[in-house]
């Protein structure tokens, strides 16, 4: 089957201050459907600039990008991004945010408040849909913008970083409700992160970027069982192995 | 699985001991206006000379019930409140508007903002006996006088509200596949909406500043020709009864205003910390 996403020496720059920044250089990555991909790289490598050139959000780049055999050249509706921050919506409630996108599609809102209602269920909010985002831990928000993006389905889900700002345990407990989620419905998630753990814990393939101008450096397969135990990942058999290797060469594209 | 303290609900309902503290901080606003109120009225008694320039609360509190009783007042009040009305209405409204389009559309605000400031500089009050000039000694000059205060202060709070709209929320609803009005209803209204307020709560008493000036200057009625009627009889007394009517006018729209926005920002943490206090 064709990869859902692909990406052919994608180079992106922009101007600052005067001068051209190459932030992405060549950048060459098919991604299948179902597939679950992290992206792992030194701050400033052009992560994030990665997903937001597959979003559509940053435009105009140079060599091709195709979106089920498309050419991405405007804002793609059929995805789903969860950037680093929570950003709830301060104005709207819990479940007024995770019913945002079917409001947006015109969705009756007795049948939006229902959908709201099971995903808000499934990730024990139950009891706080009328909180405001601020009376909200940070946890507990971060788990309302992962639902708001689930609720529409779309067909593709890009994550930017969206654990960094928590604690470990929630961490931990979100990595978790994630992979039972994606293991459930099989959505193609495309995942940034700079925890290698992580990475590892969560995916099928670890995409190692080097430093700025980022590109693709290596791309390791992580054959690791699944369902994971994300508690225990560091005891699975061909973890420790795989952090390794993947670390050799993560550490040379590290400054200090 | 188990949930991690994170997800204690925080307490919403104020402890009634914390209402009982909020309720006695309420009082305790009002203890130096009382105390002031007392001190003038002591000080008028003690000095009557005095009491000729600065005149005392309870004759102004008798001089506000006359006013009101024998009706003087209500064609200068009717005058003044129509003038506010109009004008802070439209500044409000061309404020919002524009605010919104040179927020929005760039270009737009980097080619009009350096004379938006310019004009800004002007001091306003210069501008009105110019605008009686144009529009006459009636109701119409004093319109342009408001409108030309409010605007300014609601356009420059718009449009520094637009400005400091998240990006990020934007491009998540337009992934979500919101049209461009959705966006403006969705992200960009609400986002600015306390910065509206802002520029609005703000422009009540320039709106009030605009009238009285404007009747100053030309005028055959409203609260100002009331102030400047008293001042050419040497009536200070009948001056304070102008001031506390306007005062009292400032007051009572802030408060509306103000409990519009709080139901309008119940969103915002701030706004629930601060009504411990009021």
């Amino acid at each position: 089957m064709d990869p859902i996403i692909h990406l052919a020496n994608v180079t992106k720059t922009y101007r600052s201050k005067g001068k051209t920044v190459v932030a992405l250089r060549n950048v060459t990555l098919p991604v299948e459907q179902g597939s679950f991909t992290t992206i792992i790289g030194p701050s400033g490598c052009g992560k994030s600039t990665l997903l937001k050139i597959i979003a559509g959000i940053s435009l105009p780049y140079e060599g091709r990008l195709n979106y089920k055999g498309r050419e991405i050249d405007s804002i793609n509706a059929d995805l789903g991004f969860v950037t680093q921050d929570s950003n709830l919506f301060p104005w709207l409630t819990l479940s007024e945010n995770v019913e945002l996108a079917l409001k947006i599609r015109g969705v009756a809102k007795s049948e939006r408040a229902r959908a709201a209602q099971k995903f808000i269920d499934t990730m024990q909010l139950t009891g706080f849909e009328a909180h405001y985002p601020f009376e909200l831990s940070g946890g507990m928000q971060k788990r309302g913008s992962i639902i708001r993006t689930l609720i529409y389905d779309p067909d593709v889900i890009l994550m930017d970083e969206p654990f960094g700002p928590l604690d470990a345990q929630t961490r931990l407990v979100l990595q978790d409700e994630l992979l039972r989620i994606w293991d459930a419905n099989k959505k193609t998630i495309l995942f940034v992160t700079h925890d290698l753990t992580e990475a590892i814990a969560l995916s099928d393939r670890v995409v190692l970027f080097t430093g700025r101008p980022g590109t693709v450096k290596r791309i390791f397969d992580v054959p690791l069982p699944r369902p994971r135990n994300v508690f225990e990942i560091h005891n699975e058999k061909g973890f420790t192995e795989l952090y390794h290797e993947i670390w050799g060469h993560f550490k040379t594209e590290i400054k200090v | 699985m188990e949930e991690n303290s994170a997800a204690q609900p925080p307490p919403v309902e104020m402890a009634p001991k914390q209402a009982a503290l909020a309720n006695w901080r309420g009082l305790l606003v009002l203890l130096p206006g009382l105390c002031a109120l007392v001190l003038w009225e002591l000080a008028a008694w003690r000095w009557p000379e005095l009491a000729r320039l600065v005149s005392q609360p309870i004759e102004i509190a008798r001089g506000i019930v006359d006013v009101v009783s024998t009706g003087v007042i209500w064609q200068h009040f009717d005058a003044t409140i129509k003038e506010m009305a109009a004008g802070y209405g439209i500044g409000a409204i061309t404020g919002v508007a524009l605010g919104f389009l040179c927020g929005r559309i760039k270009l737009l605000g980097d080619i009009l903002n350096p004379y938006i400031a310019l004009f800004n500089g002007i001091p306003k009050v210069a501008l009105a006996p110019v605008f009686v000039i144009w529009f006459g000694i009636g109701l119409m000059s004093k319109i342009a006088i408001i409108l030309t205060m409010v605007f300014f202060v609601v356009f420059i709070n718009t449009f520094a509200g637009l400005r400091s709209v998240n990006e990020d929320y934007v491009a998540i609803v337009r992934i979500m596949g919101a049209s461009g009005w959705q966006v403006v209803r969705e992200v960009f209204l609400p986002a600015t909406l306390p910065f509206i307020m802002v520029g609005l709560r703000a422009g009540i008493p320039f709106s009030v500043i605009g009238a009285v000036v404007g009747e100053f200057i030309a005028s055959t009625r409203g609260l100002g020709f009331f102030i400047n009627y008293n001042q050419g009889t040497y009536d200070t007394n009948g001056i304070f009864v102008g001031v506390a009517i306007l005062a009292l006018l400032v007051v009572v729209l802030d408060a509306l205003l103000s409990l519009v926005e709080r139901r309008l920002l119940k969103w915002r943490p701030e706004v629930e910390a601060k009504n411990v206090g009021a």
